[in-house]
């Protein structure tokens, strides 16, 4: 769906003592249909020149930004027609209604004219504005001006949709409900590229994430393989159904550097073996008399990874 | 897509006719009307010439309409990007499928929406008062066309404006757009051109004339161009729609795109567009006093012109950036040159239009056989001028690819500077009073383009020539600091070329 070919984005970095700031150095990467893609970084990584090149609207230094097999660069409103944008701050026109909003951009992006109404009214459903369809847009909050913003990605019916930081102050409610809602858009087929501070929320959300810092990649994949290559441990927890089992004698046994006893009857320890030598493991203590009744996987959240990256633990 | 369709015009006529506003507009309009109506109908009873009240009423009346179009117009198109860009909407406007053309378009006709309508609600008493005038209905016909059309290309200006001002000029770009509308709105007829005026206020000389023959020492509706006798309304639709059209270029050339990468003019337009200017400029030029006196005139309007043309040339950083890259890092000769050749070129062409027109308008001071011809003054000037506009342009190119939060405005800055002490400290020293004094200032200021003649050459030739020597020498030299900006420019990348 998107694919960046060595992008680099250079600016003279404004102030007496300025320098020169590359935004994003040969950035090369692929994100395939149907994924929730997480662009992670401190501010100043260059998240949002990068959402700015996929969208066209930052012509990139050098290299070459295709979406759905379109240059960005040479077909710019071909390529635009597949991309709902959202940027990163709340901005809308105030003294429009509702209605007036989404049927602005349904006609801008040249929607058939009998399709137009059904499709506002659509978008307006889809992200719970239908009680303020009449209203100035003004007169919304926060949240459904993002909501709004929203809409106003959508209504085009995109295959991608590019949000910068949507979540950014908005309230819990507001956050939940944004990403139910986003996690509706990804059932409906939607490839969604999306940067967020809220780590949590795109560990939840996201398919495949991408840790930058001074524009520079540090890590692709999903989760799971971009918490492993960084040399995310597992730790495994265990608890017992009832004390009476020695946990201490057991680990005298079997090798496990690291391992604690956190109480009689809750065992965590670190584990870089398969999934199969866990359940090897996990028959042993069984066989040896132990009631297990709970065993959980913890790794490091991405929140954790990012800190070790952003600090140089973790190369 | 036309124009009722154009999703951009719509959002304007949705925030600017709405019924509530509509219904003030309507209203105060009708008080004004209706209060104006009243007063002349009083003040006919003490001056009984209907005629004379209704012209004044008339041209009052265009005047109003015009200043409302225009002004009111044009800062509603000065905000219409810029108060987008600086809400931050402007980039969901880019995103959009509209093309440049169908933005514009929306935008050009659309912002200034709500003037228009008011202009409407003055045509009835518009017309009460061309009755009253008994002026023709055709003239009155052709005001409003004349008032539309050059609105246009004032708002298609401003639009522009709005496209290249950057956040927190928006004061700046209010004023630039008065100044501009003050020497649009300048009747320039007298003794050096031959043109009525092209601006909306020529919509009340329309109104309020006679017929359309009238041409007399007050009021005349012909122009002459190359000594034809034109009609101005013809000549004003099209100079004003010719310059719409070039305003609007710029801007469609320039809506969409990166503002980084903001480029009014590709350079062949550029020099089109200082041709065609020009060829106008010289054709609607009347004799005047002497041939140097002329040239002059022509100079200083190019210099406006090229002044203009030749910041919109300039590359800055990012610009030349992507053309090291493009070339592979490899130096371009053409980058380093940049913009002397089209500065060169577009000077050059537009001297030989001038020079043309002045071996025609004064065969016996140009003429070859004439004594003490002054064709070689002529050339001598139009060179200084070619290599002065190019050597201050290749300066201001090289501060522009400095680092810097404005560099180009600091350019601008040193050159003024520069110009000031030198002309005061020459002007102490009595270089411009004393003929034997002036080829000195021509060691460090262009001042050939204006004092150059016979008296002054014969003092001490060497000094002029020397003069100009400085100029092509000042263009290598800074060509040179130029490749050594674009070498920096250059290892910069190299060092941040390494893919991690």
């Amino acid at each position: 769906m998107i694919r960046l070919d060595d992008i680099t984005k250079e600016y003279d970095q404004p102030g007496p003592a300025a320098k020169l700031l590359v935004a994003t150095n040969h950035l090369s990467l692929t994100i395939p249909r149907g994924e929730i893609f997480g662009l992670i970084g401190p501010n100043g990584a260059g998240k949002t020149t990068t959402l700015k090149m996929v969208c066209g609207l930052l012509a990139p230094t050098s290299g070459t930004v295709t979406v759905n097999g379109v240059d960005v660069q040479r077909h710019p409103e071909d390529a635009q027609q597949h991309i709902g944008y959202l940027a990163d701050f709340f901005s809308v026109y105030g003294n429009l209604k509702v209605w007036e909003y989404v049927d602005h951009f349904a006609r801008a992006y040249k929607l058939p004219p009998v399709a137009i109404r059904g499709r506002v009214r659509a978008a307006i459903s889809q992200v719970g504005l239908e009680s303020k369809f009449d209203s100035f847009v003004d007169g919304l909050s926060r949240g459904m001006k993002q909501r709004l913003g929203i809409a106003r990605a959508i209504v085009h019916n995109p295959p991608l949709l590019v949000l910068d930081e949507p979540a950014s102050g908005l309230d819990p409610k507001a956050r939940v409900e944004l990403k139910d809602l986003l996690r509706q858009l990804h059932r409906e087929g939607k490839t969604i590229f999306i940067t967020s501070h809220v780590l949590s929320d795109l560990q939840e959300m996201c398919t495949s994430v991408a840790i930058m810092e001074k524009g520079n990649l540090l890590r692709v994949g999903s989760i799971d393989e971009v918490l492993r290559s960084a040399g995310a441990s597992r730790r495994i927890h265990l608890r017992l159904a009832s004390p009476g089992f020695d946990l201490h004698e057991w680990l005298h046994t079997h090798e496990l550097p690291g391992a604690a006893v956190l109480d009689s009857t809750s065992l965590e320890f670190p584990f870089t073996g398969s999934d199969s030598d866990l359940a090897a493991l996990v028959r042993s203590l069984v066989q040896a008399g132990a009631a297990v009744c709970y065993v959980t996987e913890k790794s490091d959240s991405l929140e954790t990874l990012f800190s070790k990256l952003s600090s140089g633990e973790v190369m | 897509m036309n124009l009722l369709s154009n999703p951009e015009f719509l959002r304007y006529a949705r925030i600017q006719l709405r019924p509530n506003k509509i219904v003030i507009a309507v209203i105060t309009c009708a008080v004004i009307s209706i209060t104006t109506v009243l007063v002349v109908t009083q003040s006919l009873n003490d001056y009984p010439h209907r005629s004379v009240t209704g012209n004044q009423l008339l041209g009052l009346l265009f005047s109003l309409q015009a200043f409302l179009l225009a002004v009111g117009g044009g800062v509603a198109c000065l905000n219409s990007i810029y108060s987008e860009k600086d809400h931050n909407t402007f980039d969901y406007q880019r995103i959009t499928r509209l093309t440049s053309l169908e933005l514009a378009l929306g935008k050009l006709f659309g912002a200034p929406l709500l003037m228009y309508f008011i202009c409407l609600c003055f045509v009835p008493l518009t017309f009460y008062a061309a009755v009253l005038a008994g002026a023709r209905p055709s003239l009155v016909l052709a005001a409003y066309v004349v008032l539309f059309v050059s609105s246009l290309a004032f708002h298609s200006l401003t639009l522009l404006l709005s496209v290249l001002i950057v956040k927190g000029s928006q004061v700046t770009g209010i004023l630039v757009c008065l100044l501009l509308f003050g020497i649009y709105s300048t009747d320039p007829r007298g003794n050096i051109l031959t043109i009525g005026s092209l601006g909306p206020f020529a919509a009340g000389t329309f109104a309020t004339a006679e017929s359309w023959r009238t041409d007399n020492t007050y009021v005349s509706l012909f122009d002459h161009f190359f000594g034809f006798r034109l009609h101005h309304f013809p000549v004003l639709i099209f100079i004003d729609l010719f310059c719409a059209f070039w305003f609007l270029l710029a801007v469609v050339r320039n809506i969409k795109r990166d503002p980084q990468r903001y480029q009014v003019y590709s350079p062949t337009q550029s020099i089109l567009f200082a041709l065609t200017l020009n060829f106008l400029l010289i054709g609607f030029f009347a004799r005047w006093t002497s041939v140097l006196d002329s040239q002059s005139f022509f100079l200083t309007m190019n210099l406006i012109l090229f002044g203009l043309l030749g910041l919109a040339l300039l590359h800055n950083r990012d610009s030349a950036r992507g053309s090291l890259l493009a070339a592979h890092h490899q130096p371009l000769l053409l980058e380093a040159l940049w913009p002397a050749p089209i500065l060169l070129a577009g000077t050059l062409l537009a001297n030989v239009l001038i020079i043309a027109q002045l071996i025609r308008l004064y065969p016996s001071s140009t003429g070859p056989s004439a004594p003490g011809s002054f064709l070689p003054f002529v050339l001598l000037r139009s060179l200084a001028f070619i290599l002065w506009i190019t050597t201050n342009f290749q300066f201001l190119q090289c501060m522009n690819l400095r680092r810097g939060k404005h560099p180009l405005v600091l350019g601008v800055l040193y050159l003024t500077v520069y110009y000031v002490c030198v002309l005061f400290v020459l002007a102490s020293i009595g270089c411009f009073r004393v003929p034997q004094n002036m080829s000195v200032g021509s060691l460090f200021v262009p001042s050939a383009i204006y004092l150059l003649d016979r008296p002054n050459w014969i003092y001490n030739p060497s000094l002029w020539v020397a003069g100009f020597i400085i100029q092509v020498l000042l263009l290598f030299v800074l060509a040179f600091f130029q490749s050594r900006q674009l070498a920096r420019l250059k290892s910069e990348l190299a060092a941040v070329s390494t893919p991690t």
